[in-house]
């Protein structure tokens, strides 16, 4: 009695409050708004059309800094209009592809994400020239694309025998002993259940649909074996400090270590194949200049300059005559890379929930 | 001067001693491996490193993209700890006011619930506050408040322990001679729970400091605090940057606050303890 | 001398004891509403806006989604045991902590003044190095060939066989190192306020040393200890790099399934949902240990 009491005296106080920080917080927006846009950067003084900048949301690092170098500076050079990194942060980004207002104007994403959100996503504008190496169904959306590998590497002197040929081979302990270093943040099951089952014996084109439980119990044969990593960069460190034999990774860290000085094998057979690039969410505020930069990033020229230092696979097929053939070598997409597979995107767009789900339960197990 | 304590625990002073450096290798040993990785001339984080240099050092000094942040999350730490501060201590000295014990569970309560809020949820509240009033999201004043919050209970908990080594007497003698009660408050009550203030002061600042989830959400597009500096700096590789920034802002951290104790112990020595300044 | 305060006149020891009473008459005496208008209310405001908005916001999160999120998430076997996991977690790590702390603290107090200083300076090392970075200090230390394994190499032990990285026991060392600082500090202060002369008093008349810790130093110490036990439990439960990264996948918690949830699953309602069950559960908790352990009145 006492209690309810109490209880309806402070939901009253509380909305009375609550009415009052929401005045507040008004005017505070109000006074800050004013402030801001005294504070806008003026116009470029060339003769572009285009002003002020765009947001673009990305994980950083030295990828970022390669596209700073090989698109945004030349950009902001041409355009005036200022490139602002946005550390790329999922709910932000996820609101945005929900179609709810949000900062970014173009979003790192890959297939499975752009499939599922296209709805509220810009189509690019018929003059931005057309990743023709990325699937025919994401061309009109993918903006500075590039392609990723998800596959297994080693320190080559860890086997003399040039090391596991396949998925098979990765999961034989006893002829390539070890742990396995594997993802273990349930939001990136990566090629996770697609390995198992290639491991199983499963035909590369017989993936799809996913048998979860058949996945999941080839991964429980091997999971005593595995050691996981939280977030990618942990690879480098599991792989130097000799605490793994062999990971599974996004190929950049295997790049990343070569990069270190490290003498690494990147098996390319059964590597997957994912490509990632920007789309323009349609509550983007600065449409205009995210289209402008779409087409500054589809130039072979300056994609060439972003696959030289990043050996991600490049999207316009133009830019491998400007490659050195050892770049080549290291590209995911590189053609001869033929034993690569590809996602089947559209039932892993359309199954995301039982991905998350089923690799959440298994890692927790 | 030794503390009367060790003549109190008498034979168990060496064990608690050595019990005690053990406890404290936890705190050290992952210091000192963070600060050998970061000395390595190598490119990664590996223990034990890989030659000597300082390199990365330089490089994290003369790199904007780590002083900017570092300077923007002092600012921001500064103004959400002074809130902070000013907010939780005075939540704690009112606590005490009050005479219902239900009501005051009530408010304990709710001064803790920052911390049980996980910042993750917390954050995505603050960012629509943020999508709702179009200019906010490009200034700081959310995040500032945001990390105020989450760093008051530090405040409010540490300060409302301290409450209790104020004699209920004193307060009723200094009313008694006609003190108003912020007089009380200045004379009595503050100068006692001022220490603890202080150390309340130093978890909040430290909290916020290294608050990132806040950070991730609320900083405009393109500016970074300290914490998202170096989660960036993590996404893609680690590099020894990662820990010879954080080995800087560990000793120079440790520097301020050894200049602060010294110079607040050269002005304190030869006053009385604080307790016997309350009954003056 | 150190008395308790009543927040409530005479409810707590020796109700009738003629403190106690005067207590009471200075209740009646003052009239403290205007004192706790101007000292509660400013706080209280800054709660309502700042967390009022975010927390309503998490339950329209919650409950705008296309189903029941509350009944949805109590069906998923990871939300569960998770919730158990991460309250079991937080418990083990708050008793050890506190108990590690209380003595760090005595430590501090009784070294030799130039062990009393690295101890500090170690305390606040850790303090302010950051929490990702310390995590990742103790993978280093904790992997196979990591720097355990170099220093037992050292000493001629290099066959021992480190098994610490990605297991249970491996990530509890660095939460109790994560969470010392905040069982330590009140403690000291605490102990710093500690009256001399009952102290002197008690060795002079003999008191042993447990008598004495009784009777003079833990009631002193004890809400302190509190107020620390509270904030590193709570906080405890918000644990989500550190074990994933130390303990591996199988010691996911609460923190951890929030985010996936809202990360890559894009589910904010059932994140949200989540988010309220753990404060919800943190309050309950701390609720009932308040009524059964009277934790509001010994904390002060």
């Amino acid at each position: 009695m006492l209690k309810n009491l109490a209880g309806t005296a402070r939901t009253r106080r509380y909305s009375r409050v609550l009415a009052g920080g929401i005045a507040t917080a008004a005017t505070i927006a109000l006074l800050a708004g004013c402030s801001s846009s005294d504070a806008a950067p003026a116009a470029s003084g060339t003769e572009s059309a285009l002003s002020g900048s765009v947001v673009v949301a990305d994980y950083g690092g030295p990828t970022h800094d390669a596209r700073a170098t090989a698109y945004f500076d030349g950009f902001t050079a041409d355009t005036g209009v200022t490139v602002t990194s946005a550390d790329y942060t999922d709910a932000i980004a996820n609101a945005q592809l929900d179609g709810e207002a949000g900062d970014y104007d173009l979003i790192q994403t890959s297939t499975d994400t752009l499939l599922k959100y296209q709805d509220n996503l810009e189509e690019l504008p018929a003059d931005v020239p057309r990743g023709d190496l990325l699937p025919e169904n994401i061309q009109d959306y993918a903006a500075g694309a590039f392609t990723i590998g998800i596959t297994q590497g080693w320190l080559t002197d860890t086997f003399s025998d040039g090391g596991p040929k396949d998925w098979a081979d990765f999961f034989d302990t006893t002829k390539y002993p070890g742990k396995r270093a594997w993802p273990g943040s349930a939001g990136s099951y990566d090629a996770s259940f697609e390995i198992a089952l290639l491991a199983d014996g499963v035909a590369p084109e017989d993936l799809y649909p996913i048998d979860f439980d058949r996945a999941v119990k080839k991964l429980n044969e091997l999971k005593p074996d595995m050691v996981f990593y939280s977030s990618y960069p942990e690879v480098q460190q599991l792989l130097s400090s000799g605490t793994a034999s062999i990971a599974v990774s996004v190929t950049g860290q295997f790049t990343a270590l070569q990069r270190a000085g490290l003498d690494v094998t990147v098996q390319w057979n059964e590597a997957f194949l994912s490509p990632n690039f920007f789309v323009v969410p349609t509550t983007s505020k600065n449409k205009e200049n995210a289209f402008a930069l779409a087409k500054a990033m589809a130039d072979a020229e300056n994609e060439a300059t972003f696959t030289t230092a990043t050996h991600y696979g490049p999207a316009l097929s133009a830019t491998f005559d400007l490659l050195d053939a050892d770049v080549v070598s290291q590209l995911p997409n590189a053609p001869e890379h033929d034993k690569a597979i590809q996602f089947d995107e559209q039932y892993r767009a359309d199954n995301l929930d039982t991905y998350l789900d089923t690799y959440t339960a298994w890692l927790a197990q | 001067m030794k503390n009367p304590l060790a003549g109190v625990i008498g034979g168990f002073r060496y064990p608690v001693v050595v019990l005690s450096v053990a406890i404290g290798l936890l705190l050290f040993v992952p210091f000192a491996v963070l600060v050998a990785t970061s000395v390595t001339s190598g490119q990664l984080i590996l223990f034990p490193p890989q030659g000597f240099s300082l390199k990365w050092y330089v490089s994290v000094l003369g790199d904007r993209a780590w002083t900017d942040p570092f300077w923007l999350s002092m600012g921001v730490s500064l103004a959400a700890t002074a809130i902070a501060v000013l907010l939780g201590t005075s939540g704690a000295l009112a606590v005490h006011r009050i005479v219902r014990p239900g009501v005051g569970r009530l408010v304990r309560t709710l001064f803790i619930l920052p911390i049980a809020l996980p910042p993750v949820a917390y954050a995505v509240g603050l960012h629509r506050i943020n999508i709702l009033f179009e200019g906010l999201n490009k200034s700081l004043v959310v995040l500032v408040l945001g990390e105020a919050i989450i760093a008051m209970p530090y405040v409010f908990v540490l300060v409302s322990s301290a409450m209790n080594r104020v004699d209920p007497a004193l307060r009723l003698a200094a009313s008694t001679m006609g003190a108003s009660w912020p007089m009380i408050l200045r004379r009595v009550e503050l100068p006692i729970v001022l220490p603890t203030v202080i150390t309340g002061a130093i978890f909040a600042f430290s909290v916020v400091f290294d608050e990132v989830v806040l950070s991730v959400f609320l900083t405009p597009p393109g500016t970074q605090t300290f914490p998202l500096a170096m989660l960036s700096a993590a996404r893609e590789a680690f590099s020894p940057n990662l820990t010879a920034a954080s080995t800087m802002v560990s000793l120079a951290a440790l520097a301020l606050l050894g200049i602060v104790t010294v110079v607040g112990n050269r002005r304190a020595r030869g006053r009385r303890p604080v307790r016997k300044v309350s009954s003056t | 001398m150190t008395l308790r305060q009543t927040t409530e006149p005479g409810a707590t020891t020796a109700p009738g004891s003629a403190r106690a009473r005067l207590t009471r008459f200075a209740a009646a005496l003052s009239s403290p509403s205007s004192e706790r208008r101007w000292l509660l209310w400013p706080p209280l405001a800054f709660f309502a806006v700042m967390l009022g908005i975010p927390m309503v916001a998490l339950v329209v999160t919650a409950l705008s989604g296309e189903g029941n999120a509350f009944a949805e998430i109590f069906q998923l076997n990871v939300f569960v045991s998770a919730l158990i996991r991460t309250f079991v977690l937080a418990l083990i790590v708050t008793a050890v902590t506190v108990v590690f702390g209380l003595i760090y603290s005595v430590g501090l107090a009784v070294a030799p003044s130039w062990l009393k200083w690295i101890l500090l300076a170690w305390l606040f090392l850790s303090l302010w190095t950051s929490v990702m970075v310390r995590s990742f200090g103790w993978m280093l230390i904790e992997l196979p060939l990591g720097a355990l394994h170099w220093f037992l190499s050292l000493i001629g032990l290099s066959e021992v066989k480190i098994e610490l990285y990605q297991t249970t026991v491996g990530m509890y060392p660095a939460m109790i190192a994560v969470m010392l600082p905040f069982a330590v500090l009140p403690v000291v202060a605490a102990i710093e306020s500690l009256d001399r002369e009952q102290l002197r008093a008690a060795v002079v008349y003999g008191a042993g040393p447990l008598l004495a810790i009784r009777t003079v130093v833990l009631p002193v110490v004890r809400p302190a200890l509190i107020s620390g036990g509270v904030l590193v439990f709570v906080m405890s439960l918000g644990f989500y790099v550190t074990p994933l990264l130390l303990g591996g996948p199988s010691n996911m918690t609460i923190s951890g399934l929030i985010n996936t949830q809202l990360n890559t699953a894009n589910r904010p309602d059932l994140a949200a949902a989540m988010s309220i069950v753990l404060v919800a559960a943190t309050m309950l908790i701390y609720l009932v240990a308040d009524r059964l352990f009277k934790v509001s009145e010994r904390w002060g």
